[in-house]
């Protein structure tokens, strides 16, 4: 739009109106609506949480440029991205770059096509295997990860032309900042979640789960009725789509194409169960048998496979939800699953 | 860097507070420049010896212009076009044509496979460059003289609320306000914080959250898209690339006010405009009449004849299409443009007369044609490729595949860019400062909260600007 700049006086277009005391008004109401804002959901029992956005799951995929065999990306959703502690296996693999690539809700599979055809990946791969999300039909188009995908495919080649790493930095620090202290600066309350919420006539409630700046995501079931979680989950698994055996074979034949071509360049990639028990385990028996779906993907990839019920060390672990481990247990998981990664399978 | 993140927010801050300290004008300037060069670094440290190399070159070339006579002019002239063009060339175009020579070389049956040309682009270089090449063509033909300060020039070259992206500023409209003491009034810095809010607000809000997601949806998949998805999804890149456009230049035009500089109008309610002229007098003004009065005018203009016109309209165009991207469907939208130039031409020296263009509802029928026909200009703009370009053409000449089904965000998006157009039709004869005139105080304050909270509290990723790859 036309501004008051198409001669050197900039004061000639400018209309005689108090600009200075209307944006200093403005700046205050908005000053104003925020601090009410923050004070009223601290009260409702909300925090400060970090966003899981694209910016941040973008950082966690660029540390792993240059770091060559060292690199090692967790794919696939909440499971994974629960279970694996991160801290603890940094501490475990000093020699290795982690980085936690799972979205929660989301296929592995946009994720591990992108590393595959990155040509400068030759890292290890870590593959989450959910059932419901891993053998069903339209996962992979679930959001984010294939609208993260596009992103990350465009500032890819920005990234080539921009190379803008201390800025980057910058605005990671000043965004886990805001995001640490206010409200307001993260994802768990905005104005389209209220109005969502009013409009069905319901309160909107603190989400119980929470990311850490790794990504790591931490669940809190303190203030959630977990039976009625977890048979929501059960739920989910129940009637989710499967695929078809045609489906499940085109499957196959691109995973075992992605598993190649990382291992061709040197890379290693693992898929991996983790543990589910009760009544989620249970639908995910009867609708995703063991020997049509796991068994089958664990011959006919070429990956290797890492099923909780193989491994005692990786079988009695406490879901609350019957579907992630629980956010005491996550350490020792991780480092039996690491132990199992790279000390042989 | 880029202005819709925190970390500018913080620079900006620093910079506007230590504009305001008593220091003297020349130290103001100083303090500007080693700003504009860490707000550069940002992007890459050691591409500030390009932005070096094209401030020193044509801080000398332009003074030996201005003494030389003769031949020698255009030797020096010569150098300038050549060390500017030349760095253009190898970091914009070098990996373009050596693709395309290659493929050529193929074509001839000869196996020839070079090394990679791997060149990262330096960011701004298309309007640094053009920006400079100004300044030492207008001091070749008479226009202006060589600034007397070193400080004045370079600061010309480099300041940063327009560096990256634009507008590319004239010598002759920014050196004169280095001479005396800028700072801006209450209302210029009120104005400029205006035009910062809705720039960012354009940005990151109506093109990031609103319609870049449907655009993005349509071009990944232009195999699927039927009529309604193609013609929808255009339309809502036009929005985007509108107010991520225009957002930036107003970003840059507001913060620029709030230093006390004027930077010049970079849009001006284009999809209001009625014919592609009046559209290129509306779009990225500061190329467009940079274009026209350093390629297009120099060629001949208008003035040898129908054929000779058509030539320099197409001639023009192409370059323009070049100068956006190293990629033949820039190529294709700006020799698109030039064929609907030429065509303007002639519909306007047959039909020119007619009375029913002159009439309200002629005007608003030409505008609406305009529009669309610039929205086909768009697919090749957008499209990763000429193959996506053409399945999303076909699609929107009923000639795809047939798919009824439209996404509620996809709804939302064309309302949008309804009200878009609406807002451009209705202010297409004001500026953005008489678009407030209507409004009376309550009102502005209340429109500048809602964004301002908009901002704060529904703050999406952090998108580039699409004009930074060019």
């Amino acid at each position: 739009m036309a501004s008051s700049t198409s001669s050197s006086n900039a004061n000639e277009r400018i209309t005689a109106r108090p600009w200075g005391r209307l944006v200093l008004q403005a700046i205050v109401s908005a000053v104003l609506v925020v601090t009410v804002w923050e004070g009223f959901w601290r009260a409702y029992g909300y925090e400060p949480k970090l966003k899981d956005s694209y910016d941040r799951w973008a950082a966690a995929y660029k540390s792993l440029a240059g770091q060559g065999d060292n690199a090692v990306a967790f794919i696939g959703g909440s499971r994974l991205q629960q279970a694996i502690d991160m801290p603890t296996f940094r501490e475990l693999n000093k020699n290795v770059v982690p980085a936690q690539l799972s979205i929660s809700g989301c296929s592995p599979m946009p994720v591990l096509e992108y590393l595959a055809k990155n040509s400068d990946f030759h890292g290890t791969v870590i593959v989450d295997v959910t059932p419901r999300i891993f053998f069903s039909q339209g996962a992979e188009n679930w959001p984010p990860v294939k609208d993260w995908i596009l992103r990350l495919k465009q500032d890819d080649r920005q990234e080539a032309l921009l190379s803008e790493p201390l800025f980057f930095k910058m605005e990671r620090v000043l965004a886990n900042f805001l995001q640490k202290h206010l409200i307001s600066a993260g994802w768990d309350i905005t104005p389209k979640i209220l109005v969502s919420k009013l409009a069905k006539k319901q309160m909107p409630e603190p989400a119980f789960w929470r990311i850490t700046e790794d990504r790591t995501q931490v669940l809190d079931y303190s203030s959630v009725d977990k039976a009625s979680f977890a048979a929501s989950r059960a739920k989910l698994c129940a009637e989710c789509g499967v695929l078809s055996r045609e489906q499940l074979h085109r499957q196959f034949l691109r995973l075992q194409e992605y598993v190649q071509t990382i291992q061709e360049r040197g890379g290693r990639v693992f898929l991996v169960r983790t543990p589910s028990t009760g009544g989620v385990r249970e639908v995910e028996q009867q609708r995703f048998p063991r020997q049509k779906f796991w068994d089958a993907v664990a011959k006919e990839v070429g990956a290797q496979a890492i099923h909780f019920e193989d491994y005692p060390q990786l079988s009695d672990y406490t879901c609350s939800d019957d579907a992630h481990v629980d956010n005491a247990e996550t350490a020792r998981y991780t480092a039996e699953l690491s132990k199992l990664i790279f000390k042989g399978v | 860097m880029t202005f819709n993140s925190l970390t500018f927010l913080l620079f900006f801050g620093i910079v506007l507070g230590l504009y305001h300290c008593p220091f003297s004008w020349k130290n103001k300037k100083r303090m500007l420049l080693v700003s504009s060069y860490l707000f550069y670094a940002a992007w890459n440290p050691p591409f500030i010896a390009l932005l070096w190399l094209s401030t020193l070159v044509d801080w000398v070339v332009a003074r030996r212009i201005y003494r030389a006579e003769g031949r020698f002019r255009s030797f020096w002239l010569l150098i300038s076009l050549c060390t500017n063009l030349g760095v253009l060339a190898y970091f914009k175009y070098g990996g373009f044509l050596l693709d395309n020579f290659v493929t050529a070389v193929h074509q001839l049956g000869i196996d020839y496979a070079p090394a990679p040309f791997d060149i990262i682009l330096p960011m701004g270089i298309s309007f640094y460059t053009f920006q400079t090449l100004s300044y030492t063509l207008d001091i070749y033909w008479g226009k202006a003289k060589p600034a007397s300060s070193f400080l004045d020039y370079a600061l010309f070259v480099t300041f940063f609320p327009q560096l990256v992206a634009g507008p590319i500023v004239r010598a002759v409209d920014f050196l004169p306000q280095c001479t005396e003491p800028k700072r801006a009034t209450g209302e210029q810095m009120g104005w400029g914080l205006v035009l910062l809010i809705i720039g960012l607000f354009q940005k990151m809000i109506i093109a990031d959250k609103l319609l870049a997601p449907v655009v993005d949806q349509v071009y990944a998949n232009a195999g699927s898209a039927g009529f309604a998805q193609a013609w929808i999804g255009t339309m809502a890149f036009s929005g985007q690339i509108f107010c991520d456009f225009s957002g930036y230049s107003c970003c840059g035009i507001g913060i620029a006010l709030c230093l006390g500089f004027a930077l010049p109008d970079n849009f001006r309610f284009p999809y209001a405009a009625v014919g592609f002229s009046d559209f290129w007098r509306r779009w990225h003004i500061s190329l467009s009449s940079w274009l026209r009065d350093y390629l297009y005018i120099p060629l001949g203009g208008n003035r040898q004849g129908s054929f000779l016109r058509g030539r320099n309209l197409m001639l023009t165009m192409l370059i323009g299409g070049l100068w956006h991207g190293a990629g033949w469907h820039f190529v294709a939208w700006g020799g698109l443009h030039g064929l609907y130039l030429m065509g303007e031409a002639y519909c306007k020296r047959s039909m020119g007369s007619w009375e029913v263009w002159n009439s309200r509802l002629g005007q608003l029928s030409l505008a609406i044609l305009t529009y669309l026909l610039v929205c086909l200009t768009w697919v090749f703009f957008r499209a990763p490729d000429f193959s996506t370009a053409f399945t999303l053409l076909q699609s929107m000449f009923l000639l795809g595949p047939v798919n009824p089904v439209i996404a509620g965000r996809a709804w939302l998006a064309l309302m949008v860019v309804l009200c878009m157009l609406m807002m451009h039709w209705i202010l297409r004869e004001k500026s953005a400062e008489e678009a407030f005139d209507w409004l009376p105080d309550r009102a502005v304050v209340a429109a500048l909260t809602v964004m301002i909270l908009c901002l704060t509290l529904t703050h999406g990723e952090n998108r580039g600007f699409i004009y930074f790859q060019f």
